[in-house]
C-alpha cells in the first residue's frame, strides 16, 4: 500500500460519504446535523445510490465500467452540493464542552474507540464465506462483468445458486467500485481498509444514538459509548450474535446489516418518533434502500423494523399518518422482496 | 400443528443466538430496567421490541415463515449491547455526587471485564501478517503459482481451493467452494475431484487424467501426500515449488 492508496482511501472512505451526507442532508433540508449525521447520511447515501443504478444494471448485463461511470456521475453533483452549499457543521455535538469531566469522558470514549480499531486491524478472522463474498469483487474487476462469474472457480457462469442473491443485494459491486477509485486490489481493501470507515460510522451511529437512550449530556454519553464497547467485547457475544458478526466479518454484507444497518435503522426510527418530518421519513427511505444493497437479510430486516416500529408508534402516538409514512419508506424493501421472488 | 415439534426447533436454534451466555439475562434486567425508568425508552424503544419479540417468539409464525431460514439471524433485530449499556449509564446517572459516578461507573466497568471473556481470545482469531488478511501459506502458494503460470486453471485441496482466489482472481480452478455444495450446485467430476483429493491416498492416475481432461496446469497437495514422481513425469507435470504445508506442481508438457 503507497501514499497514494491512503490518499485516495482517505478521500473516498471519509471526505466522500461526509460530503455527499452533506449534499445530501441540505438536499432534504434535514436541519442541523452534526459531522456524525453528515457520515452516518453519506455512508448509507452511498449504498442507497448504488443498489438503485447496480441492479437494473446487472439484469441488464451491462458492464461494470458502465455502472462505475454512471455511480460516479450520479454521486458527484451531490457532492458539490455538499462542498458548496449548507453550513459547517464540523462538530459531532451542539453543546460546549465546559466541565473537565466532560473533557475526561471524551479523551476516554475516543481512547477506547481508537483501541477498538487497532483491535480491528492486528486481528484477522478467517472466514470461507469470503470464497464467495470477496472473490465476487475480485471477478467483477477482473472480468468487467457483474455476477456472471463463478466466484469459486473463476469460470464464466450465468445467474445460479447463492449468486441469484447477490444480483438483488450486490454489496460486492460496491466493494469493487469502492477498490477501482482506491486502487486499492479487493482482498485488501474489504479486508483491512473499509471494516475501518465502516466502524467509524458505526461509531457516529453509537454516538448519535447515545443522546436517545442516555440523554444529552457529553459525559453520559461518551460513558454510553465506552461501556458499549466493553459490553460488546467482554459479555461473551458468540459468532451467531450481531455482535460477534461485527467483530468477526464486519466486511461482509449481512454483518453491516446486522452490526450497523439495525442500529442505524433504529436511530432514525428514534428521530421519527420525536420529529416525523418529511426529511426524517426520506432519509428513512434511504436507510432501507440501503439496506438493501448489504444482504437479502437487508430487505427482510429493514422492512420488519419499518412495519413494526411504525404500527407500535402510530399506536402510541395516535397518529395514522405515522404508519402510512413508514411503511412508503418500506417500499424499496418490498419492491427487491418481490424481485428476489422472480429471479 | 406439533407444537412440540416446533417448539423443540425454536429452543434448540435459540440455545446458539442466547444460551451460552449470560448476556441474554443482562439484556432482559437491562429492557426491564429501561422500561421502569424511562418512558421515552419505553415508547421508542421497549414496546416495538416486545412487538417484535412477540412476533419472533410465535410458533405460529415459525412454522410459516420461518421455519427453513436461519430462524437465529432474525433475532439481530432485537437490540442487545446498546441496552444492556444504556441501562448501566442510567444506574449511574442515578447517584447523587460526581465522585460516586465515577466510582459506580468504573465498578461496573471493571466488574465486566473481570467476569466476562474477551472476544478477540476466543481462538478465532490470528494475528494480521499482511495486508490480504488471508493465511500467510495460502498467499506464498498463489505467489509460487503465479510465477510459474500467468493463467493457471488449477486443482487445491480444501480449505486452500477456498481462499486461494482471494489472492488473486487470475487463479483458476476446477471446484473451490461449490464442490462443498456452497454457492452452486457442483457437477459430479468436482464432487469426486474435492473428495479424492482430501482422501489419505488419493488416486493420483485418476487426478492427474483428469487434470490432463479439464486443461488444468496446476496441481496443488499438501506434502504428506505428494504425488509420485513416475505418475508427474508421465502426464507433463513436474514439481513447480513448495511451501510450508504444500507442493506445487505445474504441466511443462501436454
Amino acid at each position: 500500500m503507497t501514499w497514494y492508496n491512503i490518499a485516495l482511501s482517505l478521500l473516498v472512505l471519509v471526505l466522500f460519504p461526509l460530503f455527499l451526507g452533506k449534499g445530501m442532508l441540505r438536499i432534504i433540508r434535514y436541519g442541523s446535523p452534526t459531522i456524525c449525521d453528515l457520515y452516518i447520511a453519506g455512508t448509507v447515501s452511498a449504498w442507497a445510490i448504488c443498489q438503485l443504478l447496480a441492479v437494473p444494471m446487472i439484469l441488464l448485463k451491462l458492464p461494470f465500467t458502465a455502472f462505475e461511470i454512471t455511480l460516479t456521475v450520479v454521486y458527484l453533483p451531490i457532492m458539490i452540493v455538499g462542498i458548496w452549499k449548507g453550513e459547517r457543521p464540523f462538530l459531532p455535538f451542539h453543546t460546549k464542552l465546559d466541565s473537565k469531566w466532560d473533557w475526561l469522558f471524551l479523551a476516554l470514549m475516543l481512547a477506547v474507540f481508537l483501541k477498538v480499531l487497532q483491535l480491528l486491524t492486528i486481528n484477522t478472522y478467517i472466514d470461507d464465506d469470503d470464497s464467495r463474498m470477496v472473490v465476487n469483487a475480485i471477478d467483477i474487476i477482473r472480468t468487467n462483468r457483474m455476477f456472471r462469474t463463478n466466484p469459486a472457480t473463476g469460470y464464466f457462469m450465468e445467474w445460479a445458486g447463492e449468486l441469484t442473491r447477490d444480483v438483488i443485494s450486490p454489496w460486492a459491486a460496491f466493494q469493487a467500485y469502492i477498490s477501482q477509485m482506491t486502487l486499492l486490489f479487493p482482498t485488501i481493501m474489504i479486508h483491512t481498509v473499509q471494516p475501518i470507515a465502516l466502524y467509524l460510522c458505526l461509531f457516529a451511529i453509537q454516538w448519535e444514538l447515545s443522546r436517545h437512550l442516555v440523554g444529552p449530556e457529553i459525559r453520559y454519553r461518551c460513558g454510553f459509548c465506552v461501556m458499549l464497547w466493553v459490553v460488546i467485547l467482554y459479555c461473551g457475544y458468540n459468532g451467531w450474535t450481531a455482535e460477534g458478526f461485527l467483530l468477526l466479518r464486519v466486511w461482509q454484507g449481512k454483518a453491516v446489516v446486522a452490526g450497523i444497518g439495525i442500529p442505524c435503522a433504529l436511530l432514525q426510527m428514534f428521530r421519527i418518533y420525536e420529529r416525523g418530518n418529511a426529511a426524517d421519513y426520506f432519509l428513512l427511505a434511504v436507510i432501507n434502500c440501503g439496506m438493501c444493497l448489504l444482504s437479502n437479510m437487508g430487505i427482510l430486516f429493514g422492512g420488519t423494523l419499518t412495519l413494526v416500529f411504525g404500527l407500535v408508534y402510530a399506536v402510541l402516538k395516535k397518529n395514522w399518518r405515522t404508519v402510512f409514512f413508514s411503511y412508503l419508506t418500506g417500499i424499496p424493501c418490498a419492491a427487491y422482496a418481490l424481485l428476489s421472488l422472480k429471479i | 400443528m406439533n407444537y412440540s415439534a416446533i417448539f423443540s426447533q425454536m429452543n434448540d436454534w435459540l440455545k446458539l443466538y442466547y444460551y451460552d451466555s449470560g448476556h441474554w439475562l443482562l439484556a432482559a434486567l437491562a429492557y426491564l430496567f429501561l422500561f421502569v425508568s424511562s418512558e421515552g425508552i419505553r415508547k421508542k424503544l421497549i414496546w416495538p421490541t416486545v412487538m417484535l419479540a412477540f412476533l419472533l417468539v410465535n410458533p405460529i409464525l415459525y412454522s410459516k415463515l420461518y421455519e427453513g431460514t436461519r430462524y437465529w439471524r432474525w433475532f439481530w433485530m432485537i437490540a442487545s449491547a446498546p441496552v444492556i449499556a444504556a441501562a448501566f449509564m442510567r444506574l449511574v446517572k442515578t447517584s447523587p455526587k460526581n465522585a460516586e459516578k465515577l466510582v459506580v461507573f468504573c465498578s461496573i466497568l471493571v466488574l465486566i471485564v473481570k467476569t466476562g471473556s474477551f472476544a478477540y481470545d476466543d481462538g478465532s482469531y490470528y494475528g494480521t501478517e499482511n495486508l490480504y488478511k488471508i493465511e500467510p501459506e495460502t498467499a506464498l502458494v498463489g505467489e509460487i503459482i503465479l510465477s510459474v503460470e500467468p493463467s493457471p486453471n488449477c486443482i487445491c485441496p480444501a480449505p486452500l481451493c477456498y481462499r486461494i482466489r482471494q489472492y488473486s482472481g487470475d487463479i483458476e480452478q476446477l471446484y473451490g467452494r461449490d464442490a462443498a455444495w456452497y454457492i452452486v450446485e457442483p457437477t459430479k467430476q468436482q464432487r469426486d475431484m474435492f473428495a479424492t483429493m482430501l482422501s489419505k491416498e488419493p488416486d493420483y492416475d485418476w487426478i492427474l487424467k483428469e487434470a490432463q481432461d479439464a486443461s488444468c496446469n496446476i496441481i496443488v497437495t499438501r506434502k504428506e501426500n505428494a504425488i509420485p514422481i513416475t505418475d508427474l513425469s508421465s502426464y507433463g507435470f513436474e514439481l513447480a515449488g513448495e511451501s510450508t504445508v504444500y507442493y506445487i506442481y505445474h504441466r511443462v508438457n501436454n
